[in-house]
């Protein structure tokens, strides 16, 4: 009985190091679902040829509807020029988060193959009216890409 | 006299009636998401009970293992490792509730059923670790070594648990981060807070009754048929 | 392209249906297997024998 108390004990030293690990440590810089554009950018070697995930804002005024369709994804740094031939979801506009899974072509530009629509944690009645500002939508990016879009 | 569980689930019952039909009905549409967004009303209340029962599960299975020999040989032990049975069962089923819900909502707003991002990521080694635990508990027939192993395992797999939580906070995600009443329109809190109460007292319910199931399958397994109070059986075997 | 989805209501159904239909469902079959776990000769009598100390 003694044994199986210090045997649950060790479980749980192990379990909170666990945790602790993976908040902390490297694990979590590997745990990477998309890079932003300045990520990418830095990254350019790596994601030569690799499928890889891009996430950032649509940026204003850049899209171009036909076929394929083309957007620039910022992160109020660097943008990164998108073309996809997929059609995207109903969410999709200016000012919103997206992140698109493709490759990078020999030009820079990125070529979608998946295209997703990220949303926010923000619901409200439509007769609000009111649009959410660009500045809040930034909020759906991840801290470092929030931070660098509001030096 | 019908038992408190049973009390508590039913008045879940007629929660989830009320919170249903206040989340499709009454609630406003969401203004870019439209209808699609009343998912959340069950969607929310279903991954926070999850939580709730594992760890439930996990306060089951420190309290069996820190459980004392008299506690054992009493048979008073017995209802961490019934507990511990329930709640990860429970925990199971709205986690699989939660992952079905999840892709419906995903495809039409994200535009994709599923993908590998942090949180959808660790909700499934989380789903996956706890049903191993209820696949440990087939394998193993001695009840004293399937209650140990199986909080032992417990705690291994609880370690998902909180990763699930910070996963959007921790990690860039495609899941948006958690909601807080501030950034929720205040009739739409109201269903959600309506259906989180309204499960996790129905899974109180369901509570009661599993463990009751628990404990006659284990006095089946240990020939104690003929008691069925706790007190005197458990460690005769 | 209005960023404003429309429709959709029919998959909010199905994902409510669905979520109702399993707790009905799981709540089914825990009667079930409750039924059949008693013992032949238990009555009614046995099960609220247990009660005053059941707790959860």
């Amino acid at each position: 009985m003694k044994s199986q108390r210090i045997f649950a004990i060790g479980a749980i030293v192990v379990a909170i190091g666990g945790i602790a690990w993976i908040a902390l440590g490297n694990l979590g810089e590997n745990l990477v679902y998309y890079w932003t554009p300045a990520e990418l950018h830095q990254n350019a070697a790596k994601a030569a040829g690799a499928t890889v995930r891009l996430g950032g804002m649509v940026k204003t005024g850049s899209i171009v509807q036909g076929t394929p369709l083309t957007f620039e994804v910022t992160d109020g740094t660097d943008t990164v020029k998108v073309s996809t031939s997929e059609i995207p979801p109903a969410m999709f506009r200016e000012g919103i988060g997206v992140v698109v899974e493709g490759t990078v072509a020999a030009d820079g530009s990125f070529q979608s193959k998946r295209l997703m629509v990220k949303h926010d944690n923000e619901y409200r009645a439509p007769k609000d009216g009111k649009m959410p500002d660009e500045k809040a939508m930034f909020g759906t990016l991840d801290d470092a890409a929030t931070t660098a879009a509001t030096p | 006299m019908p038992r408190k569980t049973t009390i508590i689930g039913i008045l879940g019952i007629l929660l989830y009636i009320v919170g249903c039909y206040d989340g499709l009905l009454v609630a406003p549409a969401d203004r870019f998401m439209g209808d699609i967004q009343r998912i959340m009303y069950v969607h929310v209340p279903c991954a926070w009970n999850t939580l709730v029962c594992f760890t439930i599960s996990l306060v089951a299975a420190l309290g069996w293992l820190l459980s004392g020999a008299r506690a054992r040989a009493e048979g008073r032990a017995w209802k961490w490792d019934e507990l511990l049975e329930a709640t990860t069962e429970i925990g199971v089923v709205l986690g699989a509730f939660l992952v079905v819900q999840g892709m419906l909502w995903a495809k039409p707003t994200w535009g994709v059923y599923w993908t590998w991002d942090p949180r959808l990521t660790t909700v499934a080694v989380m789903e996956l670790m706890f049903v191993a635990v209820l696949a440990l508990r087939g394998f193993v027939d001695e009840p004293v070594r399937r209650a140990t192993w199986s909080a032992v395992v417990t705690l291994v797999a609880y370690v998902n648990v909180p990763l699930v939580y910070f996963s959007v906070k921790w990690w860039a995600s495609l899941h948006q981060v958690q909601s807080s009443p501030s950034t929720v329109d205040p009739a739409m809190v109201l269903p959600l807070r309506i259906n989180a109460f309204a499960v996790l007292f129905m899974s109180i319910g369901l509570m009661g009754l599993r463990t009751q199931l628990a404990r006659r399958q284990r006095q089946a397994l240990l020939g104690e048929s003929d008691s069925d109070s706790t007190a005197s059986s458990g460690g005769a075997a | 392209m209005t960023g404003v989805m429309q429709g959709h209501f029919d998959t909010v159904l199905w994902v409510y249906g669905l979520t109702t239909a399993g707790l009905l469902g799981y709540f089914a079959t825990l009667l079930l297997r409750l039924r059949a776990s008693k013992a032949p000769t238990s009555g009614q009598t046995r099960v609220s024998a247990q009660n005053p100390e059941k707790t959860s």
